[in-house]
């Protein structure tokens, strides 16, 4: 598993791009309602960062993709071998699939495991990479025109890490982020920005998929001595104590 | 009379006078009872004890109830949740199985661990032996990962679903987890692997194995699924009804799933060699068999023209019992299959075997999500319940019992009463004092439910719950050690039985044992 996977958690506080973010940062149903709210009027579109960490173990870039689409949003991280499916399959009720390329594993959440598991995810955070209402905490700055749209520019300190985003607001999505927490440090850089993805985009497809191991995560409590889940597990367990 | 002696007796005359008025507050916190009851209690549950007789004919039906993961914990939370779900303290409530007359404990240690999966555990209820980890009714000197057919048929433990059958009896199979899950499986399948479920999970575990027989011109062992379908002839007649979830297992990949095929990433099957094995079920049992697999299709099944009935109610495992009415196509509670399945079996002159799982209890444990492994475990009791409703005492042996146990513990000194789901709350050190939650050494409150391990971990400062609904369905429970999954735990595990034979349930067990007792009851 690559060293993307190993994203300071402390990201996933803010970010949706820390694997096990979605399951272990959500938010309040009430909350998570408002940013539906926010997040219906945002417009299907594809996207593609630059993301990159410095911290002690030195600096790493990868591509990382985000495919947004009324009820379903998918990321890819390339360096990690990984996608993320999530779909919202009614009011309350979401299926997340975790895809893992190099082990030619998907990992399956359905709605009744999600709930489990109390890790109803902030949907407007998924589809905005970062939580609309982190706006209104930080401070409004200069705006200017970048992907041919209004972008604005905030900054300010939360939760210990000093925060310079520059936010697309009809795109609903930052062009530039950074984040800074002591020595580590984290940038997003919008690359590119489509109403369609470009058909080479590593997005999932069913075929691709068809003949990969299919695990329940419910079943992942049984299956300790499987090398694929035993490693998950660990990992989940390591993001989840912190 | 020295002054400091008047001025003592003068203290003591005011503390005496104090007195009544300290101890005179009603305690906030009251059982129902009086102080009669509980002697009452004990004389009556002497009375009904002096009745109790061994039953020692022959039974001309089993039924095995297994809750997974239901350890002791679970029982007494489930029990104390159960009634106050009903507006009672809770705690002198009784699960339906509780009342039964017998009760041992069963050592759930395997061949080769010390504390167990389901599959060695099941094992051992169902052939008598105990078996190594991850392996489904055949001996302990399998191979980890053979895939030899020949090996694991020489290997294999006749289990009492088989054994009834050869005796003429009907059986059946249901579960709320997939019907192809380790403890159901080991009733009908040998395999060495528990997660060859379909032919396509023979890429995903113990792949090299799988190559190397492939490789070797052996024939592989045949995925749980099939295993399910072409059952040996004699079992096959028998099996009359088979119902849980797992649906996916049964279906080509080329297949959409009938409930969730439509979504934006429709469910498919998940069988690589392009076999419809519920087509082949209706195919291969005859004109009255049937293949449900939502609410409306099962209850629309009259056990009176239905001689084989396979349900398969949601693409991997059931609904927990608490989502189980949001379900999008519906699917039967564990208390309504198992009256199903008792009424088509009941139509056997000789009698059936039957196995019921409460699978997802499980589950929600390894979730660290404590509410709804209860709430599961209070279905499983409705089932139970139903089940003994429905059958004679006389001649049906009932066994409910656990595979293992979980991590899961009650802890702190709550009241009585206390909501079990909530923040203990100690009895007041003053009578009339208000309840308020306990304070742990952190200077914060704890829950009464809680984990030794799991997702519900936490590192460093624990999260203060004060604020926090730990009533709530989707709360999960702090842990101490931090794992992905919280795991199972090794202590013993109760057994319940009522019926003939049932009085062989008593001490200390050793889980195969269990096996033991069934064939006796049966006198095989």
């Amino acid at each position: 598993m690559s060293t993307f996977e190993k994203i300071p958690h402390w990201l996933g506080l803010l970010l949706m791009l820390s694997f096990v973010a979605p399951l272990a940062a959500h938010e309040s149903p009430a909350r998570a309602s408002a940013g539906r709210q926010k997040v219906s009027a945002l417009l299907p579109l594809a996207a593609r960062y630059d993301l990159g960490v410095a911290d002690s173990r030195g600096r790493r870039h990868a591509d990382w993709y985000l495919w947004r689409e009324a009820g379903r949003i998918e990321t890819a991280n390339a360096a990690a071998g990984r996608n993320d499916i999530w779909e919202r399959i009614g009011a309350d009720d979401y299926h997340y699939r975790r895809i893992f390329h190099d082990d030619r594993r998907v990992v399956d959440y359905t709605p009744g495991e999600i709930k489990t598991r109390n890790a109803e995810p902030d949907w407007a955070k998924l589809a905005s990479v970062v939580s609309p209402a982190l706006l209104d905490q930080l401070k409004r700055r200069a705006g200017k025109t970048l992907f041919d749209q209004r972008a604005v520019r905030y900054t300010g300190r939360l939760e210990g890490q000093n925060i310079d985003l520059w936010w697309l607001e009809k795109a609903g999505l930052p062009a530039r982020l950074q984040l800074i927490r002591g020595h580590q440090r984290m940038t997003l850089v919008l690359r590119e920005l489509h109403d369609r993805a470009p058909a080479a985009w590593p997005r999932t497809s069913e075929k691709g998929i068809a003949d990969y191991g299919l695990i329940d995560a419910a079943d992942f409590g049984d299956m300790e001595s499987d090398p694929f889940v035993a490693r998950v597990l660990q990992q989940d367990g390591h993001a989840h104590s912190h | 009379m020295s002054e400091l002696c008047c001025k003592a007796m003068l203290s003591a005359i005011a503390l005496a006078c104090l007195a009544p008025v300290v101890f005179s507050a009603t305690p906030v916190v009251q059982g129902p009872e009086s102080v009669q009851d509980w002697y009452d209690g004990g004389q009556k549950f002497i009375a009904e004890s002096r009745k109790n007789v061994p039953n020692n004919r022959q039974a001309k039906n089993v039924i095995l109830f297994v809750g997974d993961g239901m350890g002791i914990s679970t029982i007494t939370a489930s029990r104390i949740l159960d009634g106050q779900l009903h507006g009672k303290p809770g705690e002198e409530n009784r699960l339906s199985f509780e009342s039964f007359p017998n009760v041992g404990l069963s050592k759930t240690y395997s061949w080769d661990q010390q504390t167990s999966d389901s599959a060695p555990t099941m094992t051992a209820m169902v052939t008598g032996y105990k078996a190594r980890e991850g392996m489904l009714s055949v001996n302990h000197l399998t191979s980890r990962g053979e895939c030899d057919a020949s090996v694991i048929a020489a290997n294999a433990l006749p289990t009492i679903l088989e054994q009834a059958a050869a005796a003429g009896k009907a059986t059946g199979v249901v579960s709320t987890a997939r019907i192809t899950h380790a403890t159901p499986a080991a009733t009908y399948a040998h395999t060495a692997v528990r997660d060859w479920e379909s032919d396509s999970d023979f890429n995903s575990f113990f792949a090299d194995n799988v190559t190397a027989c492939k490789a070797a011109g052996v024939t592989l062992v045949k995925d749980i699924a099939r295993q399910l379908i072409e059952l040996s002839p004699t079992v096959r007649d028998s099996l009359r009804v088979a119902m849980g979830g797992g649906r996916t297992y049964f279906l080509p990949k080329t297949a959409l799933d009938p409930e969730y095929g439509t979504s934006a990433t429709p469910v498919k099957g998940r069988r690589s060699d392009g076999r419809d094995l519920t087509a082949e079920w209706l195919g291969s049992r005859g004109g009255r068999a049937a293949y449900v697999w939502n609410k409306d299709q099962f209850d629309a099944i009259d056990p009176a023209n239905t001689d084989y009935l396979l349900g398969l109610f949601e693409p991997s495992h059931a609904q927990y019992e608490a989502d189980r009415a949001s379900d999008k196509a519906g699917e039967p509670s564990l208390t309504e299959m198992t009256e199903k399945a008792i009424r088509m079996l009941e139509k056997s002159r000789k009698g059936y075997f039957l196995h019921v799982e409460g699978g997802r209890i499980d589950h929600a444990h390894h979730a660290g999500n404590a509410k709804r492994a209860l709430l599961d475990t209070i279905e499983f009791a409705r089932a139970v319940a139903k089940a003994y409703a429905i059958t004679d005492p006389n001649d049906t042996l009932i066994i409910v019992t656990a595979d293992h146990s979980h991590t899961f513990t009650i802890a702190g000194y709550p009241h009585r009463g206390n909501d079990i789901v909530g923040l203990a709350k100690e009895v007041p050190a003053v009578d009339g004092a208000a309840t308020a939650p306990t304070r742990a050494g952190d200077g914060m409150p704890y829950t009464t439910l809680g984990y030794q391990n799991g997702p519900g971990a936490v590192a460093g400062t624990r999260a203060d719950l004060t604020s926090v609904d730990t009533t709530a369905l989707g709360y999960r429970q702090q842990a101490v050690v931090p794992l992905g999954a919280e795991t199972h735990a090794g202590e013993d595990v109760a057994i319940y039985a009522t019926g003939p034979k049932a009085h062989l349930v008593h001490g200390s067990m050793e889980q195969n044992w269990i096996y033991h007792v069934m064939r006796e009851a049966f006198g095989f």
